[in-house]
């Protein structure tokens, strides 16, 4: 009697199941959303560093060329129509060029050889900093 | 094992848990990118009917283009500046009024006639030149409010002068952006930002129900910034030599012109950042600052500490503040030098 009582909370009856499967519905409902809100979306600026060091921020509305000059190497970015795009860059790989246009949070652009990154912000992805620039 | 999978099921239930009621509790908002007054603006807004206040903000951004643009022939401004005279809409004689003002308050630093000069000088139409003095001469006697003569009661505003151009491009942004503040209230937004190309204007918090973070360009680095300033319900404008500029012979000339002499302003300062409550007046002041020159700018602010707060950068790189933003401006490039009221 006693040992069959113990080994009960063990054994899955069908109630685990069903509640196993709306949970795991319900996460995976959560998980969509949660991407579908945040992780897809259109950035609002683009953070570029240089050897880890930042180098600046700029809003995605505003078209402006970027170009940086260091002692590895030259690039120039672009940001135009709300996309960042290695528009030139002398380095041996040619790697940063190839990647194409960018826009969505989180997306990056590396140049490894002069250790240039651009990386797409949402709005408040540099809340910490600021809101807005005046200029 | 079962225990095993209950444990992971709660956990997962936790962290979506936690990512939903985020999202839930995150306001209805709404952001919109347009452009007009020959720049870029953006919008954002927090609050029930977001889109609908932002159809609504730029119909009114569009209105005001069409009656201000000094490009179109058939607005308020383009009739005037053709024919001389025109009946000012509310809007219009406001900002008239206000330009008075501004121009009575900087001594001529402010003024909504430099026209005729902005058009020798070529920054009307991107066709850059040098005007001599003896040109600049001639015309600069057209730079005079009191040529321009408005009758309140039948809301007439007549030139006095052949010649003679109004534009009051210089603080337009600043008075939209004000507007904008009023319709979205009237329309039960509580928290917005704008940036009308660069001119911010806010209103509540923002999203992190905080004060809003306005950086403010470096003129040394246009990747940096000068500062961050905390403000709520203010226009924070900056003005500087660096925004647009052409070089002839190795010089270079920028485009905020003195009213008093008709050429490119050089009084020791390369950025002014006005914050005030009231756009109208942070836009003309900041370009009427930059004219003045610091000492003077600070001899206006004493006698005004109360209507606006400032921001200065000199060609020294000596970067001041007005003492109403002790509290709420810091700065990790410059060393932060206050005015005292
Ligand atoms: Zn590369």
């Amino acid at each position: 009697m006693k040992k069959r009582k113990e080994a009960d909370p063990f054994r899955i009856n069908r109630y685990d199941i069903i509640l196993t499967a709306a949970l795991a519905a319900a996460a995976v409902i959560c998980v969509i959303l949660f991407a579908g809100f945040h992780d897809t979306s259109e950035g609002a600026f683009v953070r570029i560093t240089v050897d880890a060091e930042e180098y600046g921020i700029y809003e995605l509305s505003q078209p402006v060329q970027i170009r940086i000059e260091t002692d590895r190497g030259n690039n120039l970015i672009q940001i135009r129509d709300h996309q960042v795009t290695m528009l030139e860059a002398d380095c041996p790989d040619g790697y940063c060029i190839r990647k194409g246009p960018i826009s969505r949070i989180g997306d990056t652009i590396v140049c490894l050889p002069h250790r240039v990154v651009a990386e797409i912000l949402s709005a408040d992805g540099h809340a910490d900093e600021f809101d807005v620039i005046a200029q | 094992m079962k225990k095993a999978i209950l444990v992971m099921l709660i956990c997962l239930l936790v962290c979506t848990g936690c990512s939903l009621g985020k999202e839930t509790s995150e306001r209805e908002s709404a952001s919109r990118e347009l452009f007009a007054m020959d720049t870029i603006m953006t919008l954002t807004v927090y609050g029930e009917h977001a889109q609908e206040v932002l159809d609504l903000a730029e119909a009114e951004i569009e209105r005001l283009d069409q009656m201000l643009s000094t490009g179109n022939p058939e607005g308020e401004i383009g009739t005037l500046n053709r024919t001389g005279k025109v009946n000012l809409s509310d809007d219009a004689a406001y900002l008239f009024e206000e330009s008075l003002k501004l121009n009575d308050m900087s001594e001529n630093a402010f003024n909504p006639m430099i026209y005729p000069v902005m058009e020798a000088w070529g920054f009307t139409t991107d066709e850059y030149r040098v005007p001599s003095k003896e040109e600049i001469g001639q015309i600069l006697p057209l730079v005079d409010l009191s040529l321009a003569e408005y009758q309140e009661e039948t809301g007439v505003l007549q030139f006095r002068k052949e010649g003679v151009k109004i534009d009051f491009g210089g603080i337009a942004k600043g008075y939209t952006s004000g507007r904008l503040m009023e319709l979205f209230q009237e329309n039960g937004i509580e928290d917005a930002v704008v940036s009308l190309g660069g001119n911010v204007q806010v209103i509540g918090k923002n999203p992190k129900q905080e004060l809003w973070k306005v950086a403010i360009r470096d003129p040394q680095d246009p990747s940096g910034f000068l500062g961050i300033v905390r403000v709520t319900d203010q226009a924070v404008i900056t003005s500087g030599g660096y925004e647009r500029y052409f070089e002839e012979d190795g010089k270079r000339y920028h485009h905020i012109i003195d009213p008093n002499d008709g050429f490119p302003a050089d009084q020791g300062l390369i950025s002014v950042t006005v914050i005030s409550r009231d756009g109208t007046l942070a836009d003309g002041l900041s370009t009427a600052l930059y004219v003045m020159g610091l000492n003077r700018a600070e001899e206006l602010w004493k006698q005004h500490p109360d209507l606006f707060d400032a921001v200065f950068v000199t060609d020294s790189n000596e970067l001041y503040i007005t003492e109403g933003l002790k509290e709420c401006f810091t700065s990790d490039t410059y060393t932060v030098k206050i005015i005292p009221e």
